[in-house]
């Protein structure tokens, strides 16, 4: 099926991918293209130097801070 | 004599009549109202009381780039602020499509906590969303909560 319709016909959203989070809970975020740390703590903290506070968090996925990759699930500390 | 016993006697009459006309005409002492136990007011009910769309959220649970304009390529985030929940309470949002009235993607999640909560769902495509019109509903316990409407476009 094509990505958009060109007409009225049905799309094809089996390759939406989706998540949710709530307060209470650990934050995480899901990578996506063209992610870097640098952007995801911009986001979450304001600061992009923040950085650091995710790659020592996840250790234990990222062996290398430029390295990320879509779909990979980061926790984000408070 | 005989006098004195009428006479004592009617006196005595008088008297029993007298105490017993006073006795008719006094008033009961109202009593007091019976007091009614006071019902507690029931808790108010859990409610959404906020969708708010937007290119991320931050770690305080704050909309970053809210907007209502997406494009193609875009994380969809909405950020939604519940009130008076029990921990427990289901969340839920379904995303539409409105050109092909398509259901997109539905999510759910069980809130963690009593009183106010943060929640945020997100939807992507690697491929790009279709341009056009989208909802996303937004339901708590399974009754709809609110709404909220927004568009892609390239």
């Amino acid at each position: 099926m094509a990505p958009y319709p060109d007409n009225d016909g049905p799309v094809d959203f089996s390759d939406v991918t989706s998540g949710a989070s709530t307060s209470g809970e650990p934050r995480t975020y899901v990578v996506k293209k063209g992610d870097s740390l640098s952007k995801i703590a911009k986001q979450f903290y304001g600061d992009a130097k923040q950085w650091k506070k995710i790659f020592e968090a996840n250790r234990d996925k990222i062996s290398n801070p430029d390295l990320i990759r879509p779909g990979q699930e980061l926790a984000i500390p408070d | 004599m005989m006098a004195q016993r009428v006479l004592f006697s009617v006196l005595l009459f008088g008297l029993i009549l007298a105490v017993a006309v006073s006795g008719c005409g006094k008033k009961e002492e109202p009593k007091p109202p019976v007091q009614q136990p006071v019902q507690a007011a029931p808790p108010p009910a859990p409610s959404v009381a906020s969708v708010t769309l937007a290119k991320g959220v931050n770690i305080a649970w704050d909309a970053v780039n809210p907007g209502t304009q997406f494009k193609p390529s875009d994380r969809i985030n909405v950020l939604v602020k519940t009130e008076n929940v029990v921990a427990g309470n289901l969340l839920g949002v379904r995303w539409q499509y409105l050109k092909t009235n398509q259901l997109v993607k539905a999510d759910s999640i069980a809130l963690k906590q009593n009183g106010p909560n943060s929640s945020s769902f997100f939807i992507e495509r690697a491929k790009g969303l279709p341009p056009g019109e989208y909802r996303v509903d937004v339901y708590l316990n399974g009754a709809m909560g609110k709404s909220a409407g927004f568009s892609v476009a390239p």
